[in-house]
């Protein structure tokens, strides 16, 4: 727990806002459109103002912005279940517009598509390691699930994202041997 | 090229790209947030939230202001009555399943051997595609994984798949016996069966957002569904559960293939997690989640089922992929 205090606290929130906003803007742009997206990031922070005492100490603190995040996301998403198609189509054209122009990357669009095609639970894991760069510990955390249950879950949404791109041709190689294990019985 | 490589390259928005605290739209939100005094309920944002529960307010933040909580996944206050631990009906319910627990046979257990685990499930998914959160049809999953070391590769056979479980790049050192949010059978086999002993560790190497009891509950919950302990740890987090506060009993619940008991059970937010026991016989048959309360703008029903499962066989066998001939099941 941070401790109460005047100006202290704006003086420790300013720096928890200058340390973490690039990371969650980031965040939210890839999960939500970008015309929601700063919305996304003020509720966050605007969280974080209003129960700083319960924000952890440095570096738990990051994560505790990411679970807040994954909330207001999720809120995000339960809210725009009316509009969802249009919603949809949005996020793609935000996930079009935000790709880097002049990196034209034609294995992208694929893998995406393969990403959308996941389970949300299992995208999420994925996404939180590779996207947001976290540990599986720290994902895990953010999940608020146990290293066990995320750890399945990761490599059940490798393994089904792998089977998925492999038949686009992306990966033609089948995984090294000893990776695999029968089903003799 | 792996599959790692390709998502992380199909990120659509690298951080660099994003826009960093110093930009104007951030200034002006650091502003607007600023401005406003932390914590008084009747904020907007607090306002659309469910108001979900009243909670009692930790001393050090009562000083610091009235602090309004927000019913989200992150954080919760203490829940009132917190040193007491569970109802008496929920310790005395616990009392006999751990009396049961403690009677079972002791299995042999080889290092080389596997667990076997077959249930089935079901878990509630929110689509962002379609907006929608459904129960996904309850199927069959049968996990193997070692008994001895997380390093030996595991398999999980789900949805027609079997997806290995090659632990070994994640591990820092090999062998692993694991710990409470990843055990094996011989790290369970060391556990402590003090029940106040136990349920310190647990709280120790447990991890999640949710305050001790709810986490700790939640842990445990894990173990007894996912994996086998010796008969005397098994009873030790019986044990254990009935000293965390909050532990209810429910009279009746089903588990995912129908099998009626009596549930222990616990609410975390707005799903109360129930461990389901046979009345016949206090094994464990399986878990329950279920919404007690409507989430914030969540098309649930009070009622409807966050994620459920049955545990219909657990076994030591000699290798991953190995069915076990006899049908034996132990209880958690």
């Amino acid at each position: 727990m941070r401790q109460p205090g005047g100006g202290g606290r704006s003086a420790a929130f300013e720096r928890c806002y200058a340390a973490y906003y690039r990371q969650i803007a980031a965040y939210a742009r890839r999960r939500v459109p970008e015309r929601d997206a700063d919305d996304v990031v003020a509720q966050v922070f605007a969280t974080a103002w209003r129960r700083f005492d319960q924000v952890p100490p440095a570096p738990q603190d990051r994560l505790w912005l990411f679970a807040v995040a994954r909330n207001v996301v999720g809120d995000h998403d339960r809210s725009s279940r009316r509009r969802s198609r249009l919603w949809f189509r949005l996020a793609q054209d935000a996930v079009t517009s935000a790709t880097a122009p002049d990196l034209p990357d034609p294995r992208r669009e694929p893998v995406l598509a393969a990403m959308n095609a996941l389970r949300p639970a299992d995208r999420e894991a994925l996404q939180l390691v590779l996207w947001e760069e976290l540990s599986h510990a720290e994902a895990a955390a953010v999940l608020g699930c146990s290293a066990n249950a995320f750890e399945l879950r990761y490599r059940r949404a490798r393994y089904a994202l792998r089977s998925a791109v492999v038949c686009t041709g992306l990966l033609p190689d089948p995984e090294p041997p000893g990776q695999q294990v029968g089903g003799a019985s | 090229m792996n599959i790692e490589t390709l998502v992380a390259a199909a990120n659509p928005v690298p951080t660099a790209a994003a826009p960093g605290a110093d930009s104007p739209r951030a200034r002006q939100t650091l502003a607007r947030i600023l401005a406003e005094p932390p914590g008084p309920a009747g904020r907007p944002s607090a306002a659309r939230r469910a108001p979900a529960r009243r909670v009692h307010v930790p001393i050090a933040i009562a000083v610091a202001g009235a602090v309004a909580i927000a019913a989200t996944a992150t954080a919760l206050a203490l829940l009132p009555g917190s040193t007491s631990g569970a109802s008496p009906a929920a310790a005395r319910l616990l009392a006999k399943i751990a009396y049961v627990a403690e009677r079972q046979s002791i299995p042999r257990v080889r290092n080389s051997q596997f667990w076997y685990i077959r249930s089935w499930g079901a878990d509630m998914g929110c689509n962002a595609a379609t907006g929608t959160c459904v129960l996904d049809k309850p199927h069959e999953g049968q996990i193997w994984q070692s008994v001895s070391n997380l390093c030996v590769t595991g398999l999980l056979r789900e949805h027609g798949q079997d997806i290995p479980l090659a632990y070994d790049g994640n591990r820092q050192h090999c062998p692993d016996r694991g710990g409470v949010n990843d055990p094996t059978y011989r790290f369970l086999q060391s556990l402590p069966t003090e029940p106040h002993a136990l349920l310190s560790l647990i709280e120790r190497q447990m991890s999640g957002q949710q305050p001790p009891p709810q986490e700790a509950f939640i842990t445990i919950g894990d173990l007894l569904g996912g994996s086998i302990a010796p008969p005397w740890v098994s009873a030790a987090l019986y044990r254990a559960a009935a000293l965390i506060p909050g532990v209810t009993v429910v009279a009746d619940a089903a588990d995912a293939i129908g099998r009626h008991g009596v549930a222990v059970a616990m609410t975390v937010e707005d799903v109360r997690y129930e461990w389901i026991f046979s009345r016949q016989t206090f094994h464990y048959l399986g878990e329950r989640d279920i919404y007690v309360a409507k989430p914030r703008d969540l098309d649930v029903k009070i009622g409807s089922i966050a994620a459920e499962s049955a545990v219909l066989q657990r076994s030591f066998v000699n290798h991953a992929g190995q069915i076990p001939a006899s049908q034996s099941t132990s209880s958690g």
